[in-house]
């Protein structure tokens, strides 16, 4: 579950600076769990021109200058940025619509290019796995992945994605949570 | 009317003329500078309600001693321009509801309304609300920038 947030997240942060021209834009975030019989939401609300001036400033371990460095280590597998361009570059050369597959222990993520978009599905094995749905814009996934070595250039995809229409980005079911982050006009979408 | 009466009333004109226009003058400058409001309704009925002129915060951020405030280490400094920008951008941005996190007994809820930044926490039967003109949270951003870091020891 923590690596597919991760990716959801990792892919949201790629996608809401691109979004900082339109400042009209609102980058949307809906968290809801069920805790026994009481739901529990965290919503928030923010331009995602103010996203894409804040990333710069933040300088933690793993991110700087706007630019975010990945590398999973899990059951002895490494997964990193090299990884994800050979997924990459393997989905477009495929047909639309047809969907790479790789599968991991408990796990099976899907990716296909559908028109202008790149849509992962990562799913986790039995019937209460999570599934987290993720829709990008392919020409910043390409600008997401030009950096070198292990890192994702944000600003690479700022700019090439700088006109990206609204709609979702992100979705992931896990049992009794789930997670929408999607971007749209409206200051209090709910 | 004698002199002496005239000179008095027209003394007494320009005391009331001069003590109306300082209180709308007062009135005023309070009205733009806004106030800090702190409402708080415990469970148990206390209630508390303070509502502060903001130009008497803004008046005493002025008067704290920037270079006299000193941090330990880099770590908080260098968040600061972060907090900056942060503000910045909450300034600039046209009203919303910020965060909202509602767990059943507890919400919280962070919004920007009127140039005004509030926060409100309810929990079990306890309510807090605090709402802060946006000037007088952009002057404590500023602030910041004069706060001197010591090295970590």
């Amino acid at each position: 579950m923590a690596r597919k947030t991760t990716i959801g997240l990792l892919l949201l942060l790629a996608t809401t600076p691109v979004l900082a021209a339109g400042d009209d834009l609102w980058l949307h975030v809906r968290v809801e769990e069920r805790k026994g019989d009481r739901p529990a939401t965290v919503k928030v609300n923010v331009p995602v021109s103010m996203v894409a001036e804040i990333l710069p400033h933040i300088d933690a371990e793993g991110m700087q200058g706007g630019k975010i460095r990945i590398r999973w280590d899990r059951e002895g597998m490494t997964t990193d940025a090299a990884d994800l361009r050979a997924i990459l570059a393997a989905v477009k050369k495929s047909k639309d619509g047809e969907f790479v597959t790789v599968e991991e222990a408990g796990e099976t993520v899907r990716v296909a290019k559908r028109g202008d978009y790149l849509l992962v599905e990562v799913a986790e094995d039995g019937e209460d796995g999570s599934q987290v749905d993720v829709k990008l814009p392919l020409r910043a996934a390409d600008a997401l992945f030009a950096a070198e070595g292990e890192t994702l250039d944000l600003v690479a995809a700022l700019r090439i994605l700088a006109d990206r229409p609204e709609g979702e980005l992100v979705t992931v079911r896990d049992g009794d949570e789930s997670i929408r982050i999607w971007i749209d006009s409206n200051p209090s979408a709910n | 009317m004698s002199s002496g009466a005239r000179l008095t009333i027209a003394v007494l004109l320009v005391a009331v003329t001069s003590v109306g226009i300082v209180a709308a003058a007062a009135a005023a400058f309070v009205h733009y500078t806004g106030t800090v409001d702190i409402e708080v309704h415990e469970r148990d009925g206390n209630d508390i309600s303070l509502t502060i002129p903001a130009s008497i915060a803004q008046a005493a951020i002025a008067c704290l001693p920037g270079e006299a405030m000193v941090l330990d280490g880099a770590e908080a400094a260098r968040w600061f321009p972060l907090v900056e920008t942060v503000v910045r951008r909450v300034d600039r941005m046209p009203d919303a509801v910020l965060v909202e996190v509602d767990d059943g007994d507890e919400n919280v809820r962070v919004e920007k309304r009127n140039g005004r930044l509030t926060v409100h926490v309810r929990s079990g039967g306890d309510d807090v609300r605090i709402g802060v003109p946006m000037q007088l949270v952009r002057q404590v951003a500023a602030k910041l920038r004069s706060v001197r870091v010591a090295p970590a020891v």
